[in-house]
């Protein structure tokens, strides 16, 4: 089969078998075992342009990608014994490859990519880039900051092997800010927050939309900007270049390392419809109640959401949790702002063919464990999982139906397989397939 | 990642406020440049209004306008691959619509500004007024006012943050839009 044939297969296969967006993983197994794609050893090899970007200088820029990615290979969790050093709880790393040479635009300030040499960059290649965008050749819009594609992935060992980020250098964050070689400043640390959160989606992260009641609430980021995850699908204030404690489970549920799996506990749950089947897209959040803030320590997922479409799989699992500290879970419909456009679950697609689930009017409320008797839950020792009552959703009527099950045991939850770092196969030797697919 | 932005923002980055509705659509794979190929869809507006055009493309009002815009739903058993773009905004056949539109290069191809926040959707209230409402459910359109400084006088509440609080949806008074827009970004000859 020619290289060109095989791409097009293959691209016609990831088309029809990877269509679930979940609320923490980007790419999941279309055979529905619940593993996610992944970077071989959890390790991306970039290349940037080599030119500046806006009014900062080649180097700025490179440096500032790389604190991008250090913010995710430093993610950590605080644990209860150590409350003010959290520990580490990914395995991700990256590299400068080099650089790519960029085509001069005399009419304009600033160097600019060659379009057409991004496919030979990221295809033949099989190489991972990051674009800043100085003229708006990829993205003009001025209220979309940044997209990434999916580039190369391997159906086969289920790793991704390129991927492009474009900056757009005509958004409102570039063209207002007013100093952004200057750390300090709000659009300086906009456009780090932007790059951390594409970053982020190469990684194979889907956007999150915990505490976006505040948002909703308020309009604004202001009212508690620390607590809107950096994941969350619209850049609205500075403080999303730190890492909300959702974005590091997110990150750590993908890539764990020992410490993640040795020191926290997990919980979980299903939520299933009015005919009983699995139910993929209640918005589920664990909230701390003790002295931790109940925005900053909590965790979200959504139902089914490490599966594909129409699997009616409605299992969610939420990790990260803090032993010996008490929760509360509750679930949500994913706010419909997010819903059909925004890429929150398994919702955001508008190429999907799949069957019209129902997604709202079920309301909210908490989830209970042990049969409805314990409307918090803790567990006692790293590495337990508390299994909450299964809810069942009465989306016909509209509400919610108070019957609630007790399954103990039975949740199937889905293992967190180990970051090992391993030797990059490359996509073609193993008869891989390219993808792409964007995410803002 | 997307900006949220207020009614001045969209105002002033689009090149095209237009307000009609959806009479055609049609959707194609197109090769991207980026790799693969993507949907691309065209769609006909029955101009009802244009509140602004700063751009050389000729849209007047009871005229159809025709352009292309990236997504859009293809044809079932459509089997050519295709790139998946998840944030694209989409408009169904006979939908009511103003549209904040900026131009994507010099040719027939749009985007709303801000992506979904760019798009509203136009229905006719039971006491028979316009409201609209956009992707965002109009959240970001008008920023929450600074809190009132002692011994200075309240800012005045704005027509668009008065009747958003009012709003149980978030649907605001089409009127209210189209009386921002004028007075902010003036049609040349009047509005169309």
């Amino acid at each position: 089969m020619s290289i060109l044939r095989r791409y097009i297969v293959c691209m016609l296969l990831v088309a029809l078998a990877l269509p679930s967006l979940a609320a923490e993983t980007w790419l999941v197994d279309a055979n529905n075992t619940g593993q996610p794609y992944r970077w071989p050893g959890g390790h991306i090899t970039w290349f940037a342009e080599e030119g500046g970007f806006a009014t900062l200088s080649a180097e700025e820029v490179t440096t500032l990608v790389r604190q991008a990615f250090a913010v995710w290979e430093k993610a950590g969790i605080k644990t209860p014994s150590s409350s003010v050093i959290g520990v580490s709880t990914a395995q991700v790393s990256s590299a400068l490859g080099g650089k790519i040479v960029p085509v001069a635009r005399p009419s304009a300030p600033g160097p600019a990519i060659e379009t057409d040499s991004v496919l030979e960059h990221v295809e033949a290649k099989s190489r991972t880039i990051v674009i800043f965008d100085n003229h708006g050749e990829f993205q003009s819009n001025p209220s979309v900051a940044a997209e990434t594609y999916m580039g190369l992935v391997n159906d086969s060992s289920m790793t991704i092997h390129s991927a492009v980020a474009v900056i757009n250098g005509q958004s409102t964050i570039v063209k207002n800010a007013k100093d952004l070689s200057d750390p300090t400043d709000p659009s300086r640390q906009k456009l780090l927050a932007t790059l951390i959160h594409e970053l982020g989606h190469m990684y194979n992260l889907d956007h999150s939309v915990l505490n976006d009641e505040i948002v909703e609430s308020s309009q604004s980021f202001d009212l508690a900007p620390n607590a809107i995850p950096t994941m969350y699908p619209d850049i609205g204030t500075p403080l999303q270049h730190k890492l909300h404690k959702d974005d590091v489970v997110a990150i750590s549920n993908l890539y764990p390392n020992a410490a993640y799996l040795e020191q926290f506990c997990e919980i979980a749950g299903q939520v299933i419809g009015t005919d009983g089947k699995g139910y993929q897209g209640a918005h589920i959040v664990a909230r701390p109640t003790f002295a931790e803030d109940e925005h900053l320590g909590a965790i979200s997922a959504v139902s089914g959401n490490q599966f594909v479409e129409n699997t009616a799989d409605g299992t969610y699992v939420l990790r990260g949790i803090l032993p010996g500290r008490p929760y509360q879970v509750s679930f949500s419909e994913v706010p419909s702002r997010f819903v059909n456009f925004s890429s929150v679950g398994r919702y955001g697609d508008d190429y999907s063919t799949k069957g019209e689930l129902p997604r709202s009017g079920f309301g909210s409320g908490v989830i209970t464990a042990n049969g409805g008797t314990m409307s918090q839950v803790l567990c006692s020792e790293p590495g337990q999982t508390v299994v909450m009552d299964t809810i069942q959703l009465d989306v016909a009527a509209g509400g919610v139906d108070p019957k609630t099950v007790l399954l103990p045991g039975t949740v199937p939850v889905v293992p967190v397989q180990p970051t090992e770092p391993t030797t990059p196969t490359t996509p073609a030797a193993a008869g891989g397939c390219t993808l792409m697919i964007p995410r803002g | 990642m997307v900006i949220p932005s207020s009614l001045d923002d969209l105002t002033e980055h689009a090149d095209l406020i237009v307000m009609g509705t959806v009479t055609a659509r049609e959707t194609a794979a197109e090769p991207f440049k980026l790799g693969g190929h993507i949907a691309m869809s065209t769609y006909t507006l029955s101009v009802s209004e244009v509140l602004k055009n700063t751009t050389s493309a000729t849209v007047e009002a009871n005229k159809p306008f025709v352009f292309r815009q990236k997504g859009g739903p293809l044809p079932a058993g459509f089997k050519k691959p295709i790139m998946r773009r998840v944030s694209a905004v989409t408009y169904e056949n006979g939908e009511n619509v103003l549209l904040f539109l900026i131009r994507q290069g010099t040719g027939d191809v749009w985007s709303p500004v801000g992506l979904s926040q760019g798009k509203f959707t136009v229905e006719t209230a039971p006491d028979g007024s316009q409201r609209v409402l956009n992707g965002a459910q109009n959240k970001y359109l008008f920023p929450p006012q600074p809190p009132v400084t002692p011994g200075k006088s309240a800012a005045v509440v704005s027509k668009g943050t008065a009747a958003y609080a009012a709003s149980s949806n978030g649907a605001i008074d089409l009127d209210i839009i189209r009386d921002d827009v004028r007075v902010k970004s003036p049609m040349k000859g009047g509005a169309q």
